[in-house]
């Protein structure tokens, strides 16, 4: 087990090599003059130089490569060019807003597409079972940013429930501020007990939780009621039937946990689409967390920004698999024979 | 009165292609402790009978129609809830693959302990108690080790046995055994033959073997019932059958066994093949296959009749006069 | 692999090939495609890929404002709501959406069949190659997929397209790049267990050269995977082109593109809600209606999802 994971691990490293490797050197070769950017368009050509020189950029490329390694190594992840401050600063300052954002939505979505696939694998083609498919095929093909509109409309339009977007309300931050302890402002406002925080945080969460999820609920619905039928045709089921154990058992018991490995892959992929999808809804929901510094570090060209993105996006996609594939060895014992 | 009586048992199968007829009007009882092989080639519908007496095939697209009653209650009426009171504590069943028939993600000890304390009335300490003296039981060293694996980690034959143990821990008094022995070694498939005798010996517990092997049938029934095309074609006594088949095709199952070669009239395999359930042939349903085949044959369906006590075959040659079906001069060897 | 082939076509003959890679011969082909005609979903799907295509085939002549659908802007009418003369109304420069979004359906179905078609082409012979051949070969193709696949392909796209410039075509570029490595490794894993089977062995003992086995009996054999993969991949890539525009690195104005209308609506969407609402009602329907045929496939030809 220590041995797989350590593999795992030292495979995990050579990926992120890899890719900031192709990151870093797209960054620098394709485009004219990150320089340029950093000093502005009405700026003098000794700036220029004089920025180039501070940027490093006048060295050859792989000793820019190892240079930015070594620094990123060290903790300096560079300065950002539209934000001026280190990439490093700004991403631990969002990412958390990010975390959030994505824990509360792939919670919700497996807690109603687990269960939700398991009952319709149980009544397959009856009613429920096309209508549910409808439903995951529907969450899977809707654009995150055009539902985070259509709630906009339903939520703040037409029944005026909700806040437009934001992480906090002004007020709210003012006369109940969090107390920052870990920087997650959600498990903050619990440790300090600070109620009228923690509900006006809830309900800025409700749209982009809900948008968020829509995705992952339909993929979740759809492996699990697949998985669950090819479960439900094995011969054990069958034994277990024989033997009197009551049907609702075997599918929540029995099944599922045999269904659970598959569907445990499926959550591994399906929360890079959730990193992925943050960039879309934070935007919309003016959520600050990494996808608008993301975003409005693309569209500025902030190299060091989107760099700096581009390798925690990896990371945590990388991780989140390999904590997936640890257990799923655990939850499945056949695994730990090979 | 009998333990189990099957009173016109039809099963039917809805595909897209059509009806399927797998079980067309099967009657038959158990005795109490009593050991009875339903032999037949795959697709003669022994194994859909054997499903459908615990009601274990899935409706639709199957349809179970007849009776089956358990000590004079009717399983087919009763209600999901009521009949899983019966699986497994009554009436149990295993299956062809041990390999596969065991739940992959739980300990053996769960699986026993899940199905005891189910049917049961015992704490958890007296469940696993009752686990260990089950393994022990079906003949297997180190069961407090044992209740501690999953199923990978044992072999064919120990999990068959751990089946066999499990199907019989709530003192069920039938066990319908769907070719137990078919994916096992042969070494193996006699052990657990010989486990099975030992059982009913010590359990007095009812068995239905259902095998397409007339050895198995042989070593260990105490009645056969033959089929084909899902109906009875004969039944008897396991050792009047053998000696004397009265249906063409019993007597073509036989001309298969290896044993049977000093036979003068010698059927290595029966032509033909098992006729298709989408659309059986009409009259009797061997009549293509069969050497001895009538003119009526073709048209009439002959119904099980009678030649002695417990013996019966659906040939109208047995119909005509109770002569035997092999001509006395073949047969006199 | 000697399968009659009674029904004809050449999308008939693809499933053919692939239910006989998957099973029985023409046993599970009638039974596959009794499902799939029993499976109302995947039809309607289907439906609605048909009409999307004609729309867009015939976008100049519906189009009641054509030059509008292009890009011509009428300030006089802007921003009103859908009504007799502008059925799905108007934008913030006048322009009928209803002729917008027809244009829009044009680009958004060019560039998703385009997107797929390329990465097939240089995906499936990577994979063929790397399948067959194995040892050093695979070995290369296939540390260079990882790589590509251990990041979400429209994050690679987003960069890539960050890179080399904004724009529809550099947006389209950019999502061939990243989506060609999932074929590679789709149609590795078929070739592999193809290679294996009799009919290969058999052709290789003839003496028949690589190349042929390759073009012959392993390429046309992943053709039904790869169609199931395509058809679901044209719904993503429909979603990806428009998520690009919505962000700025796609299509630029005034291209009458579905993601970037809606980022131009979203600025209106509580006054003018029709505004962001049907060019993404649209994506939605486009995409949905591709994926309820890929799901539909999918599940019909899955051998392990028949009991």
């Amino acid at each position: 087990m220590l041995k797989y994971a350590a593999r795992r691990i030292a495979l995990m490293v050579l990926v992120l090599v890899g890719i900031s490797v192709i990151v870093f050197f797209l960054s620098r070769v394709v485009p004219s003059e990150p320089a340029s950017l950093y000093v502005g368009p009405l700026a003098r050509p000794e700036q220029l130089e004089a920025a180039k020189i501070k940027l490093g950029l006048d060295q050859p490329l792989p000793v820019q490569y190892v240079r930015y390694m070594g620094d990123l190594v060290r903790g300096d992840w560079g300065v950002s060019l539209r934000t001026r401050r280190p990439v490093n600063e700004d991403i631990l300052r969002f990412l958390p807003n990010s975390l959030e954002l994505i824990v509360m939505s792939l919670s919700l979505s497996i807690l109603v597409g687990v269960p939700l696939g398991a009952l319709v694998a149980k009544k397959k083609d009856r009613f429920l079972d096309h209508f549910a498919r409808l439903g995951s095929i529907a969450g899977v093909s809707v654009p995150s940013f055009w539902l985070a509109l259509l709630f906009q409309i339903l939520f703040v339009r037409t029944l005026g429930l909700l806040p437009v977007g934001g992480r906090i309300s002004m007020s709210v931050g003012i006369l109940s501020p969090i107390h920052e302890i870990t920087g997650f402002m959600l498990v903050d406002a619990v440790i300090t007990g600070n109620l009228s925080a923690l509900q006006d945080l809830l309900r800025h969460s409700v749209m982009p939780v809900l948008t968020l999820a829509a995705y992952p609920i339909g993929m979740f619905t759809r492996m699990t009621r697949s998985t669950m039928l090819e479960v439900l045709g094995n011969d054990y089921i069958r034994t277990a039937r024989s033997f009197g154990v009551k049907e609702n058992r075997i599918t929540f018991v029995y099944a599922l946990k045999n269904a659970i490995g598959p569907t445990l892959t499926v959550i591994g992929l399906t929360f890079a689409y959730a990193l992925l999808g943050a960039f879309f809804v934070e935007v919309i929901f003016s959520w600050p967390g990494i996808g608008v510094y993301a975003v409005n570090g693309i569209l500025s060209m902030d190299y060091p920004a989107i760099l700096g993105v581009c390798l925690v996006v990896a990371f945590f996609y990388i991780l989140v698999n390999l904590v997936i594939d640890l257990l799923q060895s655990a939850l499945d014992p056949r695994i730990n024979v090979k | 009165m009998n333990l189990l009586e099957v009173a016109d048992l039809r099963v039917t199968f809805t595909t897209y292609k059509g009806l399927v007829r797998a079980v067309n009007g099967v009657n038959f009882n158990v005795k109490e402790g009593e050991i009875i092989g339903l032999v037949g080639e795959s697709g003669s519908g022994k194994t859909v009978t054997a499903l459908s007496l615990l009601r274990l095939i899935s409706e639709p697209p199957g349809k179970i129609e007849g009776a089956i009653y358990y000590r004079g209650e009717d399983l087919l009426k009763k209600k999901m809830r009521e009949l899983n009171k019966i699986r497994g504590k009554d009436v149990s069943m295993i299956f062809q693959n041990p390999g596969t028939a065991l739940n992959p993600v739980f300990t053996i000890g769960e699986q026993i302990t899940r199905v005891i304390s189910m049917h049961r009335n015992l704490t958890p300490r007296q469940a696993r108690q009752e686990a260990l003296s089950i393994l022990e039981l079906v003949g297997l060293p180190h069961p407090g080790r044992i209740l501690h694996t999953y199923p990978h980690q044992l072999s064919g034959g120990m999990k068959q046995r751990i089946i066999i143990g499990i199907a019989l821990s709530c003192q069920a008094s039938l066990l319908i055994a769907d070719e137990p022995t078919t994916a096992l070694d042969v070494t193996i498939q006699a052990q657990i033959l010989k486990l099975l005798l030992e059982l009913r010996e010590r359990l007095k517990v009812a068995i239905i073997l259902i095998t397409h092997d007339v050895g198995v049938a042989a070593q260990t029934c105490d009645r056969m019932l033959v089929m084909y095309g899902g109906t009875i074609v004969e039944t008897g006594p396991t050792a009047a059958v053998l000696s004397n088949p009265r249906h063409p095709y019993t007597e073509g199952l036989l001309g298969c066994l290896p044993y049977q070669v000093d036979n003068v009239f010698q059927l290595a395999t029966i032509p033909g093949a098992v006729p298709d359930m989408l659309d059986l042939p009409d009259g009797c349903s061997f009549h293509p296959r069969c050497t001895y085949r009538e003119e009526r044959c073709c048209e009439m369906k002959p119904s099980l009749f009678n030649i002695a006590e417990e013996r019966q075959s659906a040939c109208f040659m047995v119909e005509r006069g109770g002569s035997d079906v092999k001509h006395s001069t073949i047969k006199s060897s | 692999m000697g399968g009659k082939t009674i029904i004809r076509g050449p999308i008939s003959r693809l499933f053919l090939r692939w239910s006989q890679r998957c099973g029985p011969l023409m046993d599970d082909l009638s039974m596959n495609i009794h499902i799939l005609k029993k499976d109302k979903l995947a039809l309607a799907g289907l439906v609605m890929i048909i009409f999307f295509v004609f729309a867009a085939f015939l976008a100049p002549v519906l189009a009641p404002y054509p030059a509008q659908g292009l890009g011509e802007s009428d300030l006089e009418s802007r921003l009103e709501a859908p009504g007799r003369d502008h059925w799905f109304g108007t934008d913030r420069q006048g322009r009928d959406l209803f002729s917008r979004i027809l244009y829009g359906l044009r680009i958004s179905l060019i560039a998703a069949f385009g997107v797929t078609f390329t990465a097939i082409l240089i995906g499936v012979p990577l994979g063929a190659i790397a399948g067959y051949y194995g040892g050093l070969v695979d070995e290369i193709i296939m540390r260079i997929t990882d790589l590509f696949l251990s990041f979400p392909a429209l994050l690679l796209a987003i960069i890539i397209v960050s890179v080399i410039g904004f724009g529809l075509q550099n947006a389209i570029l950019a999502l061939v790049i990243s989506w060609w490595p999932w074929y590679t490794r789709l149609v590795r894993g078929i070739t592999i267990s193809l290679k294996e089977r009799a009919f290969v062995e058999g052709a290789r003992s003839l003496g028949i050269s690589n190349t042929r086995i390759l073009l012959k009996h392993i390429v046309p054999n992943c053709f039904g995977p790869v169609i199931i993969q395509a058809t679901v991949d044209i719904g993503t890539v429909i979603l990806a082109t428009a998520s690009l525009g919505f962000i700025g690195l796609g299509a630029q104005p005034p291209q009458p593109e579905l993601g970037l209308m809606i980022s131009e609506g979203r600025d209106y969407v509580l006054e003018q809600w029709w505004y962001a609402t049907f060019p993404g009602l649209i994506i939605f329907l486009l995409v949905l209606s591709f994926n309820l045929v890929g799901d539909g496939l999918r599940d019909t030809f899955d051998p392990r999802m028949k009991r």
